[in-house]
């Protein structure tokens, strides 16, 4: 390497050590400056801007949080229409007499009925700005031998499709909901359990496992299946992962490492 | 109401919460920055929101640093924003002043010395002196590079130079700072 060439990457390096000290030294005086403004009634910051601000905020590390890692969904979109069906199927089932009613928000309305649940929502209707949010998904941990075979990324709903070679499935769902949308989930012959996930309260149905051999006798390698659910109300973002031959605790795993 | 006399951000809270926490301490901070460059209030709101979705960007980098080495990066962000928009504003309305590109040869006869630099080294208290007497667009450069951790490509945008000419640009600031501290040593000799 050229004299010249090391001169300048040391002068490049010795500035970026001295800038180091500019920042800490010009950094305690914008210290200094920023009490000095915040004692100081000469410049307040506009409540109306203050939240504008923060609503900016939550929005912008919410959408950043979503766009990570799409890619993989994306050359599976050829199979949405093989997909689509295996959903319909997961989440709408027969109807039955109303077991149980209950509020789970102001705008969340779950309803358990003898063979499924049905989760709407009332109120004010989705904005444009929600509905047409792409999200895309990050899935932190998958257990071994599991493969994508299908999904996609539209505005207000992601989808993607796992399965290993004996046929399990997971199944990942996340959606913008809206008063427009209802989900029939199939919770027939399961066991429901409530938890935390991602700070919002969320639902696991275990299906009872004579009736997962009796669903699957065409497969014996599945032999359970169960579903999540949890709904994010501040981002109206309805969460759905079902999946067969997993244990809860890995269910869970999988539910925690979605963001 | 919170403090506002230091930042103390907790570690563990989420990437959303650490960013509005940084707000809420010095959002007071980047309206006065963004409002030395205009006064007009739509201008400096846009500012903010521009300089705080490039600092959301840059949250691993940001809960690394001290308090005050953290607040410089934000009042820096801020201003490099507020410039680069007003540069386009200019821009739209043709008024814009190109910087020319500078040419290898400005460059030949101040290439500073080995001893130069070890001297430079050794004056990092004069360099903080010397800081606020430097012109904006060699302040401009230099935080770009060394503070934010801009890339060439990224300077060259708001430099309006080509990324070839970066290298000289920077070369020119650095040597301004040398010149200034040499200047400052010349004095005190005498």
């Amino acid at each position: 390497m050229k004299h010249d060439q090391l001169m300048e990457q040391y002068e490049d390096t010795l500035f970026a050590l001295l800038m180091e000290s500019i920042a800490e030294s010009e950094g305690q005086k914008e210290l200094l400056r920023n009490e000095e403004l915040a004692d100081s009634s000469e410049f307040e910051v506009p409540d109306s801007a203050d939240r504008q601000m923060e609503e900016m905020i939550r929005k912008a590390v919410e959408k950043k949080h979503r766009t990570r890692k799409l890619q993989f969904i994306r050359p599976a979109a050829k199979r949405i229409a093989l997909i689509a069906a295996t959903a319909a199927l997961m989440f709408t089932v027969a109807y039955a007499s109303v077991e149980e009613f209950r509020v789970f928000t102001l705008n969340t309305i779950i309803e358990v009925f003898d063979s499924y649940t049905r989760i709407s929502f009332t109120g004010d209707s989705m904005t444009d700005e929600y509905s047409n949010q792409h999200y895309g998904i990050t899935v932190d941990w998958l257990p071994e031998h599991y493969t994508i075979f299908a999904g996609w990324d539209n505005p207000g709903h992601t989808f993607a499709a796992f399965k290993d070679d004996v046929g399990s499935v997971i199944e990942i769902n996340v959606d913008t909901y809206s008063s427009a949308i209802v989900y029939n989930v199939d919770t027939e012959a399961c066991t429901k359990k409530d938890l935390t996930m991602h700070g919002f309260p969320a639902s696991i149905y275990v299906k009872d496992p004579e009736v997962v051999r009796a669903r699957y006798v065409d497969n014996p390698h599945i032999t359970s299946e169960m579903t999540i659910i949890w709904i994010d109300e501040i981002n109206r973002i309805i969460t759905m992962i079902h999946a067969t031959n997993l244990t809860e605790e890995e269910m869970i795993r999988i539910a925690e490492g979605i963001h | 109401m919170e403090s506002k006399k230091t930042i103390v951000v907790p570690e563990s809270c989420s990437d959303q919460e650490f960013i509005l926490h940084i707000y809420r301490k010095l959002n007071r901070l980047m309206f006065y920055t963004a409002n030395k460059y205009t006064v007009d209030c739509q201008y400096n709101e846009e500012v903010v929101q521009e300089s705080i979705r490039k600092l959301i960007e840059k949250i691993p980098t940001l809960r690394g640093l001290s308090d005050a080495a953290l607040t410089y990066y934000v009042v820096a962000t801020v201003r490099n924003t507020a410039i680069n928009l007003l540069k386009r504003q200019k821009r739209q309305l043709g008024v814009v002043a190109c910087i020319g590109d500078p040419q290898e040869d400005d460059l030949h006869d101040t290439t500073p010395s080995l001893d130069d630099l070890l001297i430079m080294r050794e004056q990092i208290d004069k360099l903080k002196e010397v800081w606020p007497q430097l012109d904006e667009e060699t302040r401009y450069i230099l935080e770009g590079k060394y503070i934010l951790g801009y890339d060439n490509d990224e300077l060259s945008k708001f430099l309006d130079c080509k990324p070839n000419s970066v290298r000289m640009k920077l070369t020119r600031a650095r040597r301004k700072v040398l010149n200034l501290l040499k200047e400052g040593e010349s004095l005190d000799e005498t």
